[in-house]
């Protein structure tokens, strides 16, 4: 009996792989694509092949799905996000979820049959690349890590959908915008600034690498993380000692969620803790929370609405920043 | 029948850095009964470990019949000598069966299993131990004397011409000691078997044996027949007490036993 | 009524293998026809037939059946690693955890996600030489004229203490872009396709035939080093085979799935109790029940919250809780 126990797995194990090669070699289904393509370089330095004019696009993270509507696309795919304004949610309500932005599920993306899927550069979007290539459709990532990549997607988005004149007008009426904000602070001493970004655990100082602190960048400058140069990062950890030598005359915090309490939590711990006390922002109380849906989450076509909320509090004399406009 | 020959040649053995035993010279060239005997850390067990060469010595050699101990494949050894370490554990769902299979180990290849001879050699060492009837039990419901003999049998079923145990009636009662040493004679009698024993009570060794080895803090103090080392010279000189040696006689034997005393007065 | 003692424990051995054998049948069939999508018995019938295009064809061809692959040879590479160690080291609450596996695997790919995210198609590569090399360096620490079981267990204590300090570190100086890492530390098989079963499956065929064939030294190292010795077996070279094939075995499971917890240590447990700890029958059935355990654990993750997938690993977390609890109540009772 026990001989045979030894035959009888040997015999099993090797029918197991020659039936896992068997469905392994078998060739996949050929695609045929009867649109006319593009080809194109995304934000992850891949050249892919998409349809000219795609019809059936899903859309795997807030910021893209925002900016493609934005230059008059639509989408038949979202991911489950707080992130949408009222308006764009009234036009998505319809079209149905394809998981967390963060864990986007495969099969619902492939059931749905689309030409082209949008995502960002992160590991889990760029994981998709290969079984969504298997099944023929193209992955591009589009990465929107600055005020120009705003505008290149606007135009990139408004060739896709073909509606070429919406987006250039919705691209001017942001340039015209961001002009209008750096005109109101050209010539005016920028102050010191800092932007605090973090989880109670751990801060993190914002350079002009980051979003934020690009738009910081570009109304003049003045975050005392740019006065280092070996910050190469977009965020560095924060140091205390740095900041009491640089001593910044704003701070700016960005905080996941929109909760008041934990901005409240953060200006108490800073006005009760001395070496805080003694930072001239948090003197002269210019400590100031940045909305998650403008910052924490990429703007998108609301970027000038984000710098002037950045310009008013860097001068509050001069700029006025009003909630109804834009 | 070429009798089956272990000798140590002027080993040295070291524990962790430390010296043993220095220059040691021992010889088994015929089956007999041999006993080591010796204070505590004089280093009996070692000897066992290097003659079944569990310990590689630091210099000198041990031949088993004339071929060097570490240069022979580890199977062959297995083949000829075993060894019943001081503590041995088993998992405790093993049955007796299974950890006298244990024994046939090196008798099989890498690919194969139980072939009629390992299950012969097996039924063997299990009658002679007298566990035929307990072969199926659970390791960890057997009795201390049982457990040990299951162990035995273990060693048996490697069918080796020397046999070496080390303190195997420590954990055991009177009753249980006394039928591992039976059987201990019965095997030397019946099949022609060398056994090496540390033993720790005196009487057994000198009962049971034929060849006493002392030793004592890394020195061979004594090695010759029963009569020979089982002095008061001897036993005083190794153990650093004073003795009593004696026969007693009964059913027409002679039985050599020794008393330890002292001078004080309690 | 010896002999019928023993031929019960056989019968047992045998139906515990065969009903392995019929619940992972079961096991794969529920996997293919679960998920976002739903799929029909005669859609499943007639893929496995050939029929090579249709919808059902798509998802069941390239996202379930990989998928449920990966995740039957993840499970089995995992709990039989698991078994192996725990055999050689003697130590029950041995995973492949414990020889740096995990900590190695985890620097590399998250030093891939992070710095590079878009070469996603290295981060199987890295994880497997970072396992590789941890285990390598926890070896060589541990190394005293052989491999010292406790020294083992110490030395991985303390690479995996090294490795995720270098992981820590990444978390703070990017805190921006850990969200990328956190799915894959957890451990699942989101995306998992035919490449994946190809990186895996060499090493599941070689570690599964490996240990079968040492499944007599596995046995003689339970009864202590020294009477391995004195049955014939080179302790020392067993030992480093063993544990070679263990932590190859791990890093590719590792590699591809992420740092799956658990099915090291729980697996080989469970089946201890019910075929008994000689592992030429221990072996086999943890390798099916391994892959049981995770590609049931994985149907369920993605299925139980439509659209939304959990993560595999947290369920693996969620199921180790209860069984310590359950080893430190067996432990009281003794």
């Amino acid at each position: 009996m026990q001989k045979y126990f030894h035959k009888f797995l040997v015999i099993l194990l090797i029918l197991i792989v020659c039936a896992i090669y068997f469905f392994m070699e078998r060739a996949a289904p050929q695609i045929q694509c009867e649109q006319n393509v593009r080809t194109v370089i995304d934000s992850a330095g891949r050249e892919i092949v998409i349809p000219e004019h795609p019809k059936r696009v899903v859309i795997l993270n807030a910021s893209n799905l925002e900016l493609y509507y934005a230059a008059g696309g639509q989408a038949i795919a979202k991911p489950v996000s707080s992130a949408f304004d009222v308006k764009l949610q009234k036009k998505i309500a319809d079209i149905p979820e394809i998981g967390f932005i963060h864990s986007p599920n495969l099969e619902k993306i492939v059931s749905l049959q689309p030409d082209l899927v949008i995502g960002t550069n992160v590991p889990f979007h760029n994981a998709l690349k290969d079984a969504l290539q298997k099944a023929g459709i193209p992955l591009y990532i589009n990465s929107i890590s600055s005020y120009e990549d705003v505008l290149k997607t606007i135009t990139f988005y408004g060739e896709l959908t073909n509606t070429k004149d919406r987006a250039i007008e919705k691209r001017r009426k942001i340039e015209t915008e961001y002009a209008a904000v750096i005109n109101q602070v050209k010539g005016k001493k920028i102050p010191k600034s800092l932007i605090v970004f973090g989880s109670p655990d751990s801060y993190s100082m914002a350079t002009k690498k980051s979003f934020s602190g690009d738009l910081v960048n570009r109304l003049g400058g003045g975050n005392i993380a740019d006065l280092n140069n070996n910050f190469g990062d977009s965020y560095v950890p924060l140091s205390m000692e740095y900041i009491t030598q640089k001593d910044p005359e704003v701070i700016f915090i960005i905080t996941m969620g929109n909760s008041q309490k934990v901005m409240e939590n953060f200006k108490t711990n800073m006005k009760e803790n001395p070496i805080w006390n003694d930072v001239s922002a948090v003197k002269n109380d210019r400590i100031y929370q940045l909305p998650a849906d403008l910052f924490t989450v990429n703007p998108g076509t609301q970027v000038a609405k984000a710098m002037l909320l950045l310009a008013e509090y860097l001068y509050p004399e001069e700029v006025k920043y009003d909630n109804k406009a834009g | 029948m070429t009798n089956t020959s272990l000798k140590m040649q002027t080993v040295c053995l070291k524990y962790r850095d430390k010296t043993v035993f220095k220059d040691v010279n021992l010889e088994f060239l015929q089956p007999e009964i041999v006993s080591i005997i010796g204070p505590n850390g004089s280093g009996k067990s070692t000897i066992l470990k290097a003659l079944s060469r569990i310990l590689t010595p630091a210099s000198g050699y041990v031949y088993l019949q004339n071929e060097s101990l570490q240069k022979m494949p580890t199977e062959c050894v297995a083949r000829t000598i075993s060894i019943l370490p001081q503590s041995a554990n088993a998992p405790g769902d093993m049955t007796v069966r299974d950890l006298t299979a244990c024994g046939r180990i090196p008798y099989q290849t890498l690919w194969g299993s139980r072939t009629l001879n390992d299950d012969a050699a097996i039924d063997e060492a299990l009658d002679i131990t007298g566990l035929t009837k307990l072969q199926n039990r659970l390791l960890n419901t057997l009795s201390g004397g049982e457990k040990q003999r299951a162990w035995l049998s273990m060693a048996l079923a490697q069918k080796p011409k020397i046999l070496l145990l080390d303190e195997p009636t420590t954990y055991l009662d009177v009753k249980h000691q006394l039928e591992l040493m039976e059987l201990i004679v019965r095997l030397h009698r019946e099949c022609d078997m060398t056994i090496i024993m540390v033993l720790h009570d005196l009487n057994h060794a000198a009962r049971y044996s034929t060849r006493l080895i002392a030793v004592k803090e890394g020195i061979v103090v004594a090695d010759g027949k029963v009569q020979e080392v089982f002095t008061v010279r001897v036993l005083e000189e190794l153990y650093d007490v004073q003795v009593v040696v004696t026969k007693i006689e009964r059913d027409g034997c002679s039985y050599p036993i020794c008393l330890p005393y002292t001078k004080e007065n309690y | 009524m010896t002999i019928k003692q023993d031929d019960k424990r056989s019968k047992q051995r045998f139906i515990v293998l065969g009903s392995g054998f019929f619940l992972l049948f079961i096991t794969m069939f529920f996997s293919i026809s679960a998920g976002a999508v739903h799929v029909s018995f005669p859609e499943i019938t007639s893929v496995f037939m050939g029929a090579m295009d249709g919808e059902a064809y798509r998802i069941i061809y390239l996202l379930r059946l990989p998928r449920t692959i990966v995740a039957g040879l993840v499970g089995a590479n995992l709990a039989l690693a698991g078994c192996i160690l725990q055999g050689v080291l003697r130590n029950p609450l041995a995973d492949p955890g414990i020889i740096g596996v995990s900590s190695g695997a985890g620097l590399f790919a998250m030093l891939i996600m992070v710095l590079v995210p878009e070469q996603t198609i290295l981060v199987p590569v890295a994880a497997f030489l970072g396992a590789v090399l941890a285990t390598g360096i926890v070896f060589l620490l541990s190394w005293e004229r052989g491999i010292n079981p406790l020294r083992m267990i110490l030395a991985g204590v303390a690479v995996a203490a090294f490795f995720g300090g270098g992981m820590s570190a990444l978390m703070i100086f990017f805190p921006d872009r850990i969200q990328g890492t956190v799915a894959w530390m957890a451990g699942g098989f989101q995306g998992r396709s035919w490449n994946h079963v190809r990186l895996l499956l060499p090493y599941s065929v070689l570690g599964t035939v490996g240990t079968m064939l040492f499944y007599k030294q596995l046995n003689a190292l339970q009864l202590g080093d020294e009477v391995a010795v004195g049955v014939g077996i080179s302790v020392k070279r067993t030992r480093v085979i063993l544990i070679v094939a263990s932590a190859l075995l791990a890093a590719s499971a590792v590699s591809v799935a992420g740092l799956l917890g658990f099915v090291g240590l729980i697996v080989p447990h469970i089946v201890r109790l019910l075929v008994g700890s000689d592992h030429e029958y221990l072996l086999p059935c943890t390798a099916v029940y391994g892959a049981i355990l995770v590609m049931g654990a994985d149907t369920v993750a993605r299925t139980v919250f439509n659209p939304l997938e959990i993560p595999v690993g947290i369920f693996m977390a969620f199921l180790g809780a209860p069984f310590f609890l359950y080893l430190l109540r067996k432990g009281k009772h003794k």
